[in-house]
């Protein structure tokens, strides 16, 4: 195994010890997509893993990277790239799948690195409401947090892996079925 | 929750098993009104539906179940006829309790004016003065004898080690408990109660075979100390079962029962009175027996939580995952051959349990079809009713088990083909006589196991299929060209077609050109097939193949590029091995492949998948033909590496459904494979080859 794999495991292995101990509210899981700095609420991340090319899909929603098997379980990783419509994601060591469940679906999301955990004062949070959210043209958060001098988004889960997309893919697929 | 919840869901879980059962029963007394078993299930089920509703606190459907206990008992203790007015107003009564119960309304606030309506026609009925008839008391043809016990028991009789409960449940072992009556007004309030003392005293009614002497020996330990009193009622049946004013007064001064309990009593015994009289005229024993399987079976089953049985499914699956990746792990060891051997046969030890428990465990899951199968016999009699045909529902095979999941799911499409044998297939019994059949249909529901299958055939003796109606119609509606010549298997199938119907008019039920098409997606959906026989003038069978379990399949794996594929083995037909210019293309699009004088559409799988392969020849890499029916398809894939038992996981919850693919797995090495559904990768090459 490469040292810089091993250390980024270690990170990983450091951060997921962190996940099981965690109690308080207001703790978010940071990592980069693109540029930016992300957050998400620590209370639905079930897992991180180091990116491993996962079984690809055909006929199927192009967000989807493919599954993998998490767990027993098989479930599908999104690529946020493609997501947010930045340019393709590289894969490479620092790439990890941050695994959450929302309203019992379990899905993996592709960050390009993860940063943190993170606990924000209440101060430190600013909700995005639905004007300011036009303003800026973003979906997908919910409120933005300050971290010193960063500035972390922090990510509406539901609108994250919002079933919209899933619906829209298998509305796509009927049609191609009853053509 | 509130308390109450828990006891609705239980409620609300056992409710619609006993309105079937009444339902069941109420079918079986309108063909044959002397099935006493048919009588006692249904008393039994509203009995529980009105135990259980009084326990929920449901007072309505309480009132309703009462209403058609009263009912009941009136023609039972009268022995009346059940008319068809009583048949249909009892139907009608079972319909609103199941609307409430599918439509939530347990308190019966939306339906209150169909409830309303439903006592008022209840209550009608039940003050109606009906004459009566009464049953003269039955001659002695049976070798049973009726024995009457009162067993009354001295205070300090549980410190002797008698249970009272024993003793009955012996005397059950002798014969049949017809009833037993304890007062209950024996007992003192709880201030005075000694929870070491036995108050109770019974008088019991047994029907045995047995001589007096051999029941009398069952109180051989208890007879001295207690009062036990045994006597033939052979001679007075009439007296203790029959229409006897003087029975209640008998109760109440010579056995101290309360006037409240003699009358509860006397109500009961004339109820078993009109069951045991007449029931001596029969040949006994079959009943008698068939109360005996029924008691059986409730003890020896439990309910559990469904859930709790597809995770054991799972984790069992899991377990056969987690074993193989152990034994690929062990092959990468590279171990000295003695030291490989060794650990390899301890594995097949292992491999053998491991099997075993998995059948097992599968075992769980499968039901029995029966009462899916019961649950059609109302649908079937309503619509027979409605149409003015006569049909006989014969159901077959009701014992045939498969998975509880497969069941959940053929239920459609089965009301789908009865409905439509009804609508289309059978006649009216005047057609039926002029072209000289018996005015009364034949409908056939039948179930069994072949080749690893389940069949469920659905055939009726009614005008079959006409090819030619069928063909024209086709024409019409532009399925097939003008000119087309079609096999009869063919035209069978056009009948699947989404949007075809030869219905005349369109009818409340069938005939809206969507059922059979409704039909074939469904059982494809459970990785099925259904076909059709049929003869002109002389009826029509479909048949649906099933698998036995959705958690398994047999498939063969193949690789493309780095990733590897399962494909059910019952829908590869072959292997082969071809040459580049074994592979025409025709009109410079699509291609195909000639095996054996025969041609079968080719294309290399990568390419419909849009998806990497190594090989891009039909000479570097392999060719499988998938089949589908009577459809074949060949498709280049670069290796097939083996033929293996996998389970099915679960994806739809996370991923929705995609075209072509009919679940996935986890292989030994831990990584995902998808299974195909190879019947719409047959759509897929199709819409492939039109977009060339």
């Amino acid at each position: 195994m490469k040292a810089a794999t091993r250390s980024e495991d270690n990170t990983l292995n450091l951060l997921n010890k962190q996940l099981s101990n965690l109690s308080a509210d207001n703790q978010y899981v940071t990592f980069k997509i693109g540029e930016e700095n992300y957050g998400i609420d620590i209370m639905l991340v079930q897992e991180m893993i180091r990116y491993e090319k996962p079984t690809r899909l055909f006929n199927s929603n192009p967000l989807i990277d493919g599954v993998i098997n998490f767990r027993g379980r098989i479930i599908p990783i999104v690529n946020m790239h493609k997501k947010f419509n930045l340019k393709d994601q590289v894969y490479d060591t620092f790439t990890v799948v941050i695994i959450i469940e929302v309203k019992n679906k379990t899905l993996g999301m592709i960050v390009d690195a993860v940063s943190d955990i993170y606990s924000f004062d209440g101060a430190d949070i600013q909700e995005v409401d639905k004007e300011f959210a036009e303003d800026i043209k973003g979906d997908h958060i919910k409120a933005i947090g300050k971290s010193g001098k960063q500035m972390v988004m922090l990510l509406d889960p539901e609108k994250v892996m919002s079933i919209r997309d899933y619906e829209s893919v298998e509305s796509v697929i009927v049609e191609q079925q009853t053509n | 929750m509130h308390p109450d919840d828990t006891i609705r869901a239980i409620f609300i879980e056992e409710v619609n098993e006993n309105i079937e059962a009444v339902e069941t029963g109420l079918i079986a007394l309108e063909k044959n009104p002397e099935d006493q078993g048919a009588m006692n299930a249904v008393f039994r089920g509203m009995h529980t539906i009105k135990g259980g509703a009084g326990l929920a606190g449901l007072d309505v459907i309480g009132k309703i179940a009462h209403e058609f206990e009263d009912i009941l008992e009136q023609i039972r203790s009268k022995g009346e006829e059940i008319t068809n007015e009583i048949f249909s107003l009892l139907f009608a009564g079972l319909d609103v309790l199941k609307r409430m119960i599918t439509e939530n309304d347990l308190t019966g606030q939306e339906l209150s004016g169909e409830i309303t309506d439903l006592m008022e026609r209840l209550s009608v009925y039940r003050t109606k003065d009906h004459p009566v008839t009464v049953h003269e008391p039955a001659a002695e043809t049976t070798h049973t004898t009726m024995y009457k016990i009162e067993m009354s028991f001295v205070a300090n009789t549980f410190e002797t080690g008698t249970d009272p409960l024993m003793l009955l449940e012996e005397l059950g072992e002798s014969g049949e408990i017809l009833a037993s009556y304890f007062r209950p007004s024996g007992v003192p309030v709880l201030q005075a109660y000694e929870p070491q003392s036995c108050y109770l005293s019974w008088l019991i009614f047994l029907s045995s075979p047995k001589p007096l002497d051999t029941i009398y020996d069952v109180f051989i330990f208890v007879r001295d100390d207690n009062e036990i009193n045994i006597e033939t009622i052979d001679s007075t049946l009439e007296y203790w079962f029959g229409n006897n004013p003087q029975l209640e007064n008998t109760l109440i001064d010579k056995y101290g029962f309360t006037v409240t309990e003699a009358s509860s009593i006397v109500a009961c015994q004339r109820a078993i009175g009109v069951t045991v009289i007449p029931k001596k005229l029969e040949a006994k024993e079959d009943n008698g027996s068939r109360l005996e399987v029924e008691k059986v079976e409730q003890i020896n089953s439990i309910r559990v939580d469904t859930r709790k049985l597809e995770q054991m499914i799972d984790s069992m699956g899991e377990l056969v995952i987690a074993q193989s990746r152990v034994k690929e792990v062990i092959n990468v060891l590279g171990l000295e051959r003695s030291k490989l051997n060794a650990v390899f046969n301890a594995f097949s030890e292992v491999d053998k349990i491991v099997r075993r428990v998995q059948e097992e465990v599968m075992s769980t899951s499968m039901v029995p079809i029966g009462p899916t199968f019961t649950r059609f016999q109302r649908m079937v009699r309503d619509l027979l009713n409605a149409q003015g045909k006569q049909g006989e529902f014969i159901l077959e095979g009701s014992e045939t088990e498969l998975d509880r999941k497969v069941i959940e799911q053929v239920v459609d499409p089965l009301k789908h083909l009865l409905r439509n044998a009804i609508d289309h297939g059978l006649e009216t019994p005047e057609q039926r006589e002029i072209a000289g059949k018996d005015r009364v249909g034949r409908l056939v529901l039948r179930a069994y196991h072949k080749e690893g299958f389940v069949i469920i055939e659905v055939s009726d003796d009614g005008k079959g299929i006409d090819h030619n109606t069928v063909l024209e119609k086709a024409k019409d509606k532009g399925l097939v060209d003008s000119d087309a010549q079609l096999s009869a298997e063919e035209i069978n199938h056009l009948l699947f077609h989404p949007g075809f119907s030869t219905a005349k008019e369109v009818s409340d039920l069938s005939g809206r050109g969507v059922g059979l098409d409704v039909v074939i997606t469904n059982i494809q959906g459970l990785r099925g097939s259904v076909n059709v026989e049929s003869e002109y003038g002389k009826g029509t069978t479909f048949r649906i193949r099933l698998p036995l379990t959705l958690a398994i399949i047999d498939g063969v794996i193949i690789r493309l590029s780095d990733q590897l594929f399962v494909v059910p083995t019952t829908a590869v037909s072959e292997f082969i091995k071809i040459n580049t210019d074994d592979v025409h293309l025709v009109e410079g699009k699509g291609s195909v492949i000639d095996i054996r004088r025969e041609f079968i559409p080719y294309i290399p799988l990568y390419k419909i998948l849009q998806l990497e392969a190594d090989y891009k020849t039909p000479a570097e890499g392999i060719v499988v033909i998938l089949k589908e029916g009577e459809k074949r398809l060949a498709v280049l894939i670069d290796e097939i590496l083996g033929h293996e038992q996998v389970v099915v996981k679960n994806v739809q919850d996370n991923l929705g459904v995609s075209a072509g693919m009919a679940g996935a797995t986890i292989l030994g090495d831990g990584r995902v494979s998808i299974i195909f559904d190879v019947s719409s990768l047959f759509g897929i090459a199709r819409r492939y080859a039109q977009a060339l």
